[in-house]
């Protein structure tokens, strides 16, 4: 795009970077790539939705690093004073937790689109693989993150997850261990979940979304199974695509100010490790398909604890989504894949319905 | 010595527990058992077994029960009483099995340390008048019996030091003990309300006279109309307690500095408290409002006129919660009982309510603007404090400034009280109004949003057009 | 297609400055809360485990203060000895806020005529517990509590 400055000093100092950058070769190859046209083609955006929503997560996150002080005489405080005090504050720390909230959507919105899409099908393995890793990650986040307010839903939130984690045989109490720094929920869960959510995940998750995004520019967008694409029916990545999504991202800005105004984060009341859980308590809305389905598991199964079962069943389940693209041949050889559409669905009826039964029937 | 330092009577070895029996043999056991059981089927005319079949399973329980007991080594000691009484039917052997948790025996003390006589003895002559054998004390006998011990200080000393010893001197002075002093054989004495075998310190959960306890002890003859018939008093008392606010208190959250019957009547010197005494008695807890009584004119007027000073307004025993509805000058409010409309007293009792009910109504405005700010999600805990801490208690303070009787003074500090309302309010007012602003800025954010997209959108349109 | 009449030249020209200018706003929008949120505020600490509860010269001895610590009050005592003592205002009965009584040189409340001594111990009435003390320092001529480790 051309801009109202003079031409020919813009293009000195525009010379002068591509000189030292070459960024000329990266705009060149960029223009080259096409994404996909077609009834799917919606859905392609949501990875982008995803990463924008990361960067609202980096941005305010560090602002509100300026003023959090994590301590369980401070945390709870510091946020207030946030909240209270700090101008704008408020709009920082609500802008940061919806757009948590919204970023898991995204994700899990863009794994199955990729998943129905059988995107996951050679030579996009790594692709799935590491976006796998990231939904993790984005997870991990999530639930670090949603201690760090010390208020009381989240405490007794992570004291159910804790507890879940503890629950995989073997390992499990060792993990639950090292998650809460001790043999309860306290202070010393807080200094280490404020450690992951600042330093550990966000460098975990910056190198496994480089190659991620590494490889989509490598290797182009998936089109959809027997699909008859040319690059020339496909939209041009720039400015097609690109300008799109940017509306998109703008949209989703202007989504997340309505919620922080009209819906401000919560501050809660300040957790309190003696006193009793409040009737009802459950971990963040996605997690809650976890703690929901393992309230229905009868106490014992085949001779096994029911607890047991239901989450080795949830990291079997993680396990075939992770290798997925090993495991659907038909896929792989770029024929429709009805079972494995089949499972996915089934997969999401279930998330959806113990989401919903963990928010209308919670106890 | 030891003779005038014990009160049992007998001779020291008896008196002493601790140096009781050396003499136990076996044999010695066995006769004086066998003989001393022997003797009580003689007397068994007046004991619950009339045949001899009985008395011969008596026999054998005893030898097979008591036996074990009796037949110790020579340096162990043996309570005869004890040993005697396990063995015993109902209800002789009650005060062995009252006994197991009592604090004289906690202290050392056993049967004869009250009732005198000699446990190393194993038949009748343990409870010889020789031996110092007091036995059962008559019921008007039973203050001096327990006083013997009580309100001695320097015997109690050895045992605690901290304990009253004016407890049977309380007594005297009593409605109980001076109706006892009369022959009433009804009254309560030491064991009604302490028991007897069994006896707890109050400040035990078990005991009778344990605060929370104390009105069911009380309440087990004063309940009793057929007990109190001949009284003439009132039997509702317990009951109407019970309907109140200190025995919520007392009784439901176990705040146990709340009054029972013996708060307000005393202990052993019970005596419900002169007219003219009520708000002193009230005023224990009650500070400010007694004080502001005994200040205002109904101090005087009432104590003429003989009435029960905070208990005509509030009761005596079914005190409830006070509401702002017991003020005022219309039917149902406790001033107009006596303050007929019209005349000046009802006019400071309605001048009274109304500046109640402006404070109040300011304060529900400002709770309303609160609630409606948190509700939009506003942070306002700092505001919440200052309203909890600086209007709230102005309430309390105008409500315990009604017992003045000065409409003046109370109409005073019900305009303090509105001017700190006022900066609460102001608050929640700033925060709602600050809510409305962030929701009114949106929308500049908002429109340029919406119209870059649209900018972005023809400039997408124009490129493609272009390839 | 060739680069387009005139016509076509001046509305592209208009849509790049309109463009440019909205983009200019945009981050103007987005840079003025936070450079507003980074400017540090009026009151810079969060007082949590640490208050300034008065100035010296606010409290004679044989005097009291009410303040605020958290999201309860403390009461700030100073003996006729000139010596500071500082508690949770809350009485342990039924957590009203307590007051310094300077005729009695005690800690009272009002709502049942409790009496707490000057080191916070319950000796009349209905509170059953002792009142939570705090540490008092003082800095120049700000008296400042803290929380007891």
């Amino acid at each position: 795009m051309s801009s109202p400055v003079e031409p020919s000093a813009r293009r000195g100092a525009a010379a002068w970077f591509d000189e030292r950058l070459g960024v000329s070769e990266a705009l060149a190859f960029l223009r080259h790539k096409t994404v996909p046209l077609g009834g799917h083609t919606v859905w392609y955006y949501f990875g982008g939705v995803s990463l924008f929503l990361f960067g609202i997560q980096v941005a305010t996150g560090l602002l509100l690093l300026f003023y959090y002080k994590p301590g369980l005489d401070s945390s709870y405080e510091s946020v207030q004073f946030i909240v209270t005090r700090v101008p704008f504050g408020w709009l920082m720390r609500s802008l940061h937790s919806w757009s948590a909230n919204l970023m898991v959507f995204a994700v899990f919105v863009h794994m199955f689109s990729v998943y129905f899409l059988k995107a996951y099908r050679p030579p996009r393995e790594l692709t799935w693989m590491t976006g796998m890793a990231l939904l993790g990650l984005t997870l991990t986040f999530g639930f670090s993150g949603y201690l760090l307010p010390w208020n009381e839903l989240a405490f007794f939130a992570t004291k159910v997850g804790t507890d879940i984690a503890a629950v995989v045989p073997v390992v499990g109490p060792t993990i639950a261990r090292l998650l809460r720094g001790g043999d309860d929920v306290g202070g010393a869960t807080l200094t280490r979940f404020f450690g992951f959510h600042v330093a550990m995940l966000p460098a975990a998750f910056s190198a496994v979304l480089v190659v991620h995004l590494l490889l989509i520019q490598r290797q182009g967008m998936s089109d959809a199974i027997g699909a008859d694409q040319t690059p020339a029916k496909g939209m041009p990545f720039f400015p097609g695509f690109i300008l799109r999504d940017a509306i998109l991202w703008l949209g989703v800005l202007a989504v997340l100010l309505v919620l922080c105004t009209f819906a401000p984060w919560e501050l809660g009341t300040k957790a309190d490790p003696f006193a009793s859980a409040p009737a009802g308590i459950r971990p963040e809305w996605y997690f809650t398909f976890v703690s929901q389905s393992l309230k229905y598991l009868p106490a014992e199964i085949l001779g096994l604890e029911g607890e047991v079962v239901g989450i080795c069943t949830f990291l079997v389940g993680g396990l075939f989504l992770l290798c997925v693209p090993f495991l659907d041949r038909r896929a792989a050889r770029n024929q429709k894949s009805p079972l494995f559409t089949l499972v996915g669905i089934a997969i999401v009826a279930f998330m959806l319905t113990m989401v919903a039964l963990a928010y209308l029937k919670p106890y | 010595m030891r003779q005038q330092e014990t009160h049992h009577g007998g001779t020291a070895t008896q008196s002493n527990p601790h140096f009781r029996y050396r003499k136990a043999s076996l044999g010695n056991c066995i006769c004086k058992g066998v003989l001393c059981h022997l003797r009580l089927l003689r007397l068994s005319k007046s004991l619950p077994s009339p045949c001899l079949c009985a008395a011969v399973v008596k026999l054998f329980l005893f030898v097979a029960l008591a036996l074990p007991r009796l037949c110790v080594a020579q340096e162990e000691q043996v309570d005869t009483c004890v040993a005697c009484h396990t063995a015993l039917p109902e209800p002789l052997n009650l005060p062995v099995e009252g006994m197991k948790r009592d604090v004289h025996r906690e202290k050392g003390l056993s049967c004869v340390d009250c009732h005198g006589g000699d446990a190393s003895l194993m038949d009748m002559t343990s409870m010889a008048p020789e031996k110092g054998f007091r036995g059962k004390p008559k019921h008007a006998e039973i203050p001096d019996f327990c006083g013997r011990c009580h309100a001695d200080g320097a015997y109690m000393r050895r045992f605690n030091p901290r304990l009253a010893t004016d407890q049977l001197q309380q007594y005297w002075t009593s409605v109980h003990g001076q109706r006892l002093k009369q022959g009433d054989q009804k009254v309560a004495t030491c064991v009604s309300c302490h028991g007897v075998h069994g006896i707890l310190p109050a400040d035990r959960a078990q005991s009778r006279v344990f605060a929370a306890n104390v009105p069911d002890t009380c309440g087990h003859c004063h309940s009793n109309a057929e007990y109190m018939a001949e009284y003439k008093i009132p039997t509702d008392q317990e009951a109407k307690y019970k309907r109140s606010v200190h025995a919520e208190m007392l009784l439901v959250k176990r705040d146990l500095s709340a009054p029972a019957c013996n708060d307000c009547h005393g202990n052993h010197g019970a005596f419900p408290p002169g007219v003219s005494s009520i708000a002193e008695v009230c005023g224990q807890c009650h500070a400010n409002n007694a004080a502001f009584f005994v200040r205002s004119p109904h101090k005087a007027a009432f104590d003429k006129a003989g009435l029960p000073e905070c208990a005509t307004c509030h009761s005596n025993h079914e005190i409830h919660r006070a509401s702002d509805d017991m003020l005022g000058g219309q039917p149902g409010t406790v001033c107009q009982r006596c303050h007929q409309a019209g005349s000046a007293g009802n006019d400071a009792a309605v001048t009274m309510r109304t500046a109640i009910d402006r404070l109040k109504g300011v304060m529900t405005i400002t709770e309303a603007a609160l609630h409606k700010a948190a509700v939009m999600g506003m942070e306002i805990s700092e505001e919440e404090y200052a309203y909890r801490e600086q209007v709230r208690p102005q309430l309390i303070k105008v409500r315990t400034e009604t017992h003045l009787a000065n409409p003046q003074a109370v109409t005073q500090a019900v305009d303090e009280a509105i001017k700190a309302a006022a900066a609460s309010e102001a608050a929640a007012t700033a925060s709602l109004a600050e809510a409305q602003a962030r929701r009114r800025n949106l929308l500049l954010p908002l429109g340029l949003i919406v119209v870059l997209m649209l900018l972005l959108y023809a400039k997408l349109r124009q490129l493609e057009r272009r390839s | 297609m060739d680069a387009g009449t005139a016509d076509d030249v001046s509305r592209r020209r208009l849509l790049d400055v309109l463009l440019s200018g909205g983009m200019v706003a945009f981050l103007g929008a987005v840079f003025y809360p936070v450079a507003r949120y980074l400017t540090p505020p009026k009151v810079t600490e969060i007082a949590t485990s640490t208050v300034v509860a008065a100035k010296v010269s606010e409290v004679k001895p044989n005097a009291g203060k009410i303040f605020r610590f958290g999201s309860k009050p403390g009461i700030l005592v100073r003996l006729p000895s000139g010596e500071w003592r500082a508690f949770s205002a809350v009485c342990t009965h039924l957590q009203c806020t307590v007051q310094y009584r300077s005729d009695l040189e005690q800690i009272w409340c009002p709502c049942h005529n409790g009496h707490f001594d000057l080191s916070g111990k319950n000796v009349s009435g209905p509170p059953p517990a002792p009142l939570d003390p705090y540490d008092v320092n003082v800095r120049g001529d700000e008296v400042v509590v803290s929380r007891r480790a």
